[in-house]
Order: structure tokens, then C-alpha cells, then sequence
């Protein structure tokens, strides 16, 4: 255990002696999440965006005032007009065709006409759009609530019985699904580049150190110290994790600070971004021994890791939201540890889910850090 | 003290060591003198438990190094042919690191370092980093880091190749105390003059086998006492063997276009009767050379070749 210690803090060392591996460690990650971070600042969050709707009732009638009443109860600038009264530019109308209610309840499709400006506020209209879908869908659930209660006709009385009694079904018309929020500002900024340079670090310094030392045979001598295979490999690994917990450590502490002084949003949970990063460092110390050990050549190994880390952090969210990218490239991300480590930060930072939230993610990591810690010892010699 | 029987180890088709053995007994420095791609570091690493044997075993006072790989690391001194320092960490902090990993620590790592350091020549630099070092005292660092635990086996991989003579000579002679403290000293070197300065015994080691093995007055008398004679000129191989080969009192170690390598019998006639016959005749010598008997005749006769850098 000594001897593992003792090799940890000898890499932890060696970085500290590293002007440049020092200034990618500490002070690029932060330089880059403030950039990004006050870049991206922008009132988009969808949760908190106005959306307004303007209904025109042509139909007047019971399921009209039940589509309103849903749409009411789901939190929209709501401004419901007769058809005679309708408003001179409005962003968006809902418009309640004439006899909808008498053709729905006679078991007609009925079309409803979504009248759209262009759009400049994005978030908004996907609310608005969620919304009005939830409301629609309450609408549905009540009409099949009524036709199966009773004596299976659907009729105006019988949705009022229905509100009588309690709800058989409930829609619940939340706004919610795939394209829920998309994180911006620090909320993206802090995760993406956090888990861009813990691996940065990891797979270039880590990955190209190894080799160094596998070529200047400081790896070989440390073969004859008494000392096992596993202590060495352990030694190693605990090396590249402490260095990486340190660096994680001082991005968050940077972040705090900047929340203290500049009232920046850093997220809701700055010990759990803390925590996940933490487990992510598990996932990404093996794999830039992984590097160091296939690779003979330090700068080669260094070079191929940041290329690595590129691709994985384009791919797995670090730079723009996996919201906005086709589905497919959304499928893609969950086969890289950036992708879950990035699902794993936004529950706790960016939508304040907690820790909790956050648990699949973390379990997929770690299984990531297993395959990846078994692959690096398998392959790594020291000779 | 250390006992290795019939190593053996190949290199995918080339056989890098075929079937070595010898023992160093306790306190001894033994020698194992060869060229290049002769088998020695090969040799050294599996001794030390670093490569794994494909045959034979190895025994450190009594034990097997792959048995009780930590037991017997416990007790080995290495220094690699490499210079296996950190380059960016001072003197000190390399020493203090490996002082470490052999369980000293406090005051006594410090002791340690300090009389480490100071044996080597290197106290005032110690808080300097190795990259600022000359090449000289970058191996001095090295050999001293083999030293820091106080090993009772030690060993040494070329400790002097590329340092400047004052070095070497600072070398030798850490060497020779650590040894006359009674360490256990294996010596691999292809420096001729090196190993009989030093060794008390020495095995000479060419393309993984063992040609010799003795105390140095005993190779010496392998080499016999008489000289070894190297012929060169516009003659080639065949010619030379033809006239060469029935001269009594010389025999022939090696021949090839433009030179050949004799040695002198020394029951035979003597140089100055052989010489004559040697030049007459028509092979074209330009130029004769004699040596006297030395670990370098000895090489020749073995190997037919010369021991060079
Ligand atoms: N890891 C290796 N892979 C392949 N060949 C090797 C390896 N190590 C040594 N050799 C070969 O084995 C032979 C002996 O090498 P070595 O033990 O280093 O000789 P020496 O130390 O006497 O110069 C050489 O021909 C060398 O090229
Ligand atoms: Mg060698």
C-alpha cells in the first residue's frame, strides 16, 4: 500500500513540476467554461420562457370549453377570443373550428389549425406546442373516460357526470420528453468542459507520461523494486486519479468562487458535480493508461489521446447539448463515457434533479471504469 | 549468493541467451564481459525478475526470484543500463521516491540520500534536477539510486558507458567499496580494461553463451602465455589459409581478405623464428601487430573477433 501511495504522489509530483501540463490541468479548463459559460448566456430556458397563445372558440361549445380549461392548467399567456374579436398580430392562435364539439361527439376527426408568425423564440413554441398536445390529449382521456363509463354513449352529460366523479384518468400534461430543456450558459459550459479536460489530461499527460517512462526505463526499474505487478498497476491508476481529482476539486472550488463574486449560475449543485466528476476520473484514469501502455511512442500516445478526447467530447455533448443533434448522433453518445458522464451533470446541474437523478449514469460509468481498468491491466507491460 | 542455471531466452526466432550458468559467491564481483547484443542485459533482467526466464532458474541466496519475487527484490540492487531517472524531478526527489518503495523513510531516508549522494560525488546537486546534469553525473545519480537501500546483491548494468574518464574512474570506485563492505557485485561491462581492473572473477559472454569462466589469472592462462599475432595486407582468405596453416608453432584463429589473427604456440619455436616465415613467400602483409597476453587475447581466441565499443 505504501508503494502504491508512494507512485501516486510521484506522478502527482511530476505533474506539479509541468508549467504546461499545469496550465491545461488547471487553468485552461476554467478559461474555457467562463468563455463558453458567458457566450451561451441566454433567458432559453424553455421551463422559464413565456408562451403565448391566442384560442379563437368558432365552436362555442362543451368540448371547446374543456380544451380551454385544459390549456389554462397548463401555464400559458393564455388569451381566449369569439371570432369576431381576433387580435390584430398575434404569435400564435389556436383556432377551435366551428361545430367541433357536436363532430368530435359524433365521432368525427376534427382538425385544430396551429397559426404560426415565424418563429424567433424557439423554447417558447416548443412549450407552447407541448402544451397544447397535453391539453388535447386530456380532452381524449376525458371522452374515453365518458364513452366507456355509463351506457357507453358519449354525450355532452355524460362528461359532466364524469366531472362528478373522480378522474379515471389522469393526463398528465407536463412538459416533458425528449426535448424537455436544453441546458446554456454555466449550466453547459461547466459540465462540457469539465469532462472535456479531465480526459484531455487523463488520455494526453496520463497517456504520454506512461509511454515516456516505458521509454526511458524508469517503468523497467520500478520492475525491480519489491513491489508487485498489482501495486505498480495500482500505483499508477492512483496516480492518474488523484491528479484528476485534484483538478476537479479546483474547477469546482473555481466555480464556486465565481458564483460568490460575480453571481454567476453555476447550477444547483456544485458537490455533485463534484461527486460525478469524481466518478467519471474513475472511467478515464485506466483509459489513458490504456493509451500510454498500447502506444510506444509518448508523443504519438499524447497525440491519439487528444484526438480521442475530441471526438468523445464533440460526440458526447461537451460542446453544444446533445438536445440538438439528430437522434441517431443522440444514440451514439450513449456508447461513450462523455455522453453518460454529460446525462449524468445535467440532471444534477443543469436541471436540479439531484444526485439521485443521476445514478443510472453513474453505474454505466463505473461499468465503463471496470472494462476500462481490466483492458489497461491485461495490456500494459512494464518490460 | 547468486546462482543461475541454465538461462535460456528467445527473442520471437533469436536466441538471446542459450543455456547460462554461473554463481557469484558472496562479497565477490563478478564480471560478465561481452560485446554488443552479447546477452547481458538480457541476462541482468532476468536475474532481477524483470524478464521471465523461457528456461532455466535463478537463485538469490537460496531463492528463486520468480517464487518470491518481493522477498528477493527486497535484497537486489539494480542499476539499468538505461539512465531510469525522472528527469524532471531534482536529485533528491528521485532518491526519496525509491528510498520509498524500499520502505525508508524520516530521518533515515534523509541519512540515506545525504551518505548516497555524498558517495557518488553529487551532494552539492542534489536539489537540482537530473535534466540539468552532464551526462556523467546523470549515470552517477543512476548507479546511486541502486545503491539508497544498501542491497546486499548488486547489480550493474554497463554503469560507465558514455561518461568521461574522472566519472568512470568515481565509478570503479564505488564500486569497490560497496563490494569490500561485502556486497555482492555482478559487473556486466564491455570494457576489456574494466573487467580486469575489477572483477575477481568473470565469465565472457558472446551470442548468449558463456565461452569462459574463471578468475582472471585463470583466463589469462587460457589465453596462454604466448602473443597473438594479427596479420593484414592484399591477401585474401585463401591464399592466407594455404600459407598460414602448416607454419609450425603458430596456430590459426581466424582468417579472412586482408587479415588474419595467429596465436603463438608457446611450446613452439618462438617470434622471432615464426615471424620470418610468416613474411616470406608471396602473401602481400602489410602489417604485422603483437599483443601481449591479455583478456583481449583471450576474447580472440575465443571469438576469433576483437572486443570493441
Ligand atoms: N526485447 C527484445 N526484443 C527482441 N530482441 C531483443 C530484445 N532485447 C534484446 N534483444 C536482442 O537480444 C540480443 C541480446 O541483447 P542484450 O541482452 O541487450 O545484449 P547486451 O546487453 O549484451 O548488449 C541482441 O541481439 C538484441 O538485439
Ligand atoms: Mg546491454
Amino acid at each position: 500500500m505504501n508503494g502504491v501511495l508512494a507512485i501516486a504522489r510521484c506522478d502527482l509530483q511530476r505533474l506539479l513540476q509541468d508549467r504546461s501540463g499545469l496550465i491545461w490541468t488547471f487553468l485552461m479548463p476554467v478559461v474555457f467554461a467562463a468563455f463558453f459559460g458567458l457566450a451561451f448566456t441566454g433567458g432559453s430556458d424553455p421551463t422559464t420562457a413565456r408562451a403565448y397563445l391566442t384560442v379563437v372558440d368558432e365552436d362555442q361549445g362543451p368540448l371547446a370549453r374543456r380544451l380551454v380549461t385544459a390549456l389554462e392548467a397548463g401555464q400559458l399567456e393564455l388569451n381566449v377570443v369569439a371570432p369576431d374579436q381576433r387580435p390584430a398580430k398575434p404569435v400564435r392562435t389556436l383556432v377551435i373550428p366551428a361545430g367541433f364539439s357536436r363532430r368530435v361527439l359524433a365521432g368525427e376527426t376534427v382538425t385544430l389549425r396551429l397559426e404560426k408568425e415565424p418563429e424567433t423564440n424557439e423554447p417558447a413554441a416548443l412549450v407552447a406546442q407541448a402544451r397544447i398536445v397535453g391539453a388535447i390529449a386530456r380532452l381524449l382521456a376525458d371522452l374515453v373516460a365518458a364513452s366507456t363509463a355509463g351506457d357507453g354513449t358519449l354525450s355532452p352529460e355524460a362528461l359532466e357526470r364524469l366531472d362528478a366523479g373522480d378522474d379515471l384518468v389522469r393526463v398528465e400534461a407536463r412538459y416533458a420528453g425528449r426535448v424537455q430543456r436544453v441546458p446554456s450558459g454555466f449550466r453547459h459550459s461547466l459540465p462540457g468542459n469539465a469532462v472535456m479536460f479531465v480526459m484531455l489530461i487523463a488520455l494526453t499527460h496520463g497517456a504520454g507520461s506512461l509511454a515516456g517512462e516505458r521509454r526511458n526505463g524508469t517503468l523497467r526499474r520500478l520492475a525491480t523494486a519489491p513491489l508487485s505487478r498489482a501495486e505498480i498497476l495500482g500505483g499508477k491508476l492512483a496516480g492518474r486519479l488523484g491528479i484528476a481529482l485534484v483538478q476537479i476539486t479546483f474547477f469546482v472550488l473555481t466555480a464556486l468562487a465565481a458564483r460568490a463574486f460575480f453571481g454567476f449560475d453555476v447550477g444547483d449543485d456544485p458537490l455533485g458535480l463534484w461527486l460525478v466528476l469524481a466518478v467519471y476520473a474513475l472511467t478515464v484514469a485506466p483509459l489513458g493508461l490504456l493509451f500510454g501502455g498500447l502506444i510506444r511512442d509518448p508523443d504519438h500516445a499524447a497525440n491519439a489521446g487528444a484526438l480521442t478526447t475530441l471526438g468523445m467530447a464533440g460526440l458526447g455533448g461537451c460542446w453544444w447539448p446533445i438536445e440538438v443533434v439528430p437522434e441517431a448522433m443522440q444514440r451514439l453518445a450513449l456508447l461513450l463515457p462523455t455522453g453518460w458522464a454529460m446525462r449524468a451533470l445535467h440532471q444534477v446541474v443543469a436541471f436540479g434533479n439531484g444526485l439521485a437523478a443521476a445514478v443510472p449514469s453513474l453505474l454505466v460509468l463505473a461499468a465503463f471504469a471496470a472494462l476500462f481498468a481490466a483492458v489497461a491491466v491485461r495490456t500494459l507491460r512494464l518490460t | 549468493m547468486i546462482r543461475v542455471e541454465r538461462l535460456r531466452k528467445e527473442f520471437d526466432g533469436l536466441v538471446a541467451v542459450d543455456g547460462v550458468s554461473f554463481t557469484v559467491e558472496a562479497g565477490e564481483i563478478f564480471g560478465l564481459l561481452g560485446p554488443n547484443g552479447a546477452g547481458k542485459t538480457t541476462t541482468l533482467n532476468m536475474i532481477c525478475g524483470v524478464l521471465k526466464p523461457g528456461d532455466g532458474r535463478v537463485l538469490i541466496d537460496g531463492e528463486d526470484v520468480w517464487a518470491k519475487p518481493k522477498e528477493v527484490k527486497r535484497k537486489l540492487g539494480v542499476v539499468p543500463q538505461e539512465i531510469a531517472v525522472y528527469d524532471d524531478l531534482t536529485a533528491r526527489d528521485n532518491l526519496r521516491f525509491w528510498g520509498s518503495l524500499h520502505g525508508l523513510r524520516g530521518a533515515e531516508l534523509k541519512a540515506r540520500i545525504d551518505e548516497a549522494l555524498s558517495r557518488v560525488g553529487l551532494a552539492e546537486r542534489g536539489d537540482d534536477k537530473p535534466k540539468t546534469f552532464s551526462g556523467g553525473m546523470k549515470r552517477r545519480l543512476n548507479l546511486c539510486m541502486g545503491l539508497l537501500h544498501r542491497p546486499r546483491v548488486l547489480l550493474l548494468d554497463e554503469p560507465t558507458v558514455g561518461i568521461d574518464p574522472q566519472a568512470r574512474l568515481n565509478v570503479l570506485e564505488v564500486v569497490r567499496e560497496i563490494a569490500a563492505a561485502g556486497t555482492t557485485v555482478l559487473y556486466t561491462t564491455h570494457y576489456m580494461d574494466e573487467a580486469e581492473e575489477l572483477c575477481d572473477r568473470l565469465a565472457i559472454i558472446d551470442h548468449g553463451k558463456i565461452l569462459t569462466l574463471g578468475t582472471l589469472d585463470q583466463l589469462r592462462r587460457l589465453a596462454g602465455e604466448g602473443e597473438v599475432l594479427r596479420l593484414s595486407g592484399s591477401f585474401d582468405q585463401a591464399a592466407a589459409s594455404r600459407h598460414l596453416a602448416p607454419i609450425d608453432g603458430v596456430k590459426l584463429l581466424h582468417v579472412g581478405d586482408g587479415d588474419a589473427v595467429l596465436a603463438l604456440d608457446p611450446a613452439g619455436p618462438g617470434l622471432t623464428a615464426v615471424l620470418p616465415r610468416l613474411l616470406d613467400g608471396d602473401l602481400a602483409v602489410a602489417d604485422v601487430s603483437v599483443q601481449r597476453p591479455s583478456l583481449q587475447n583471450v576474447f580472440i581466441r575465443l571469438t576469433g573477433r576483437e572486443l570493441r565499443d
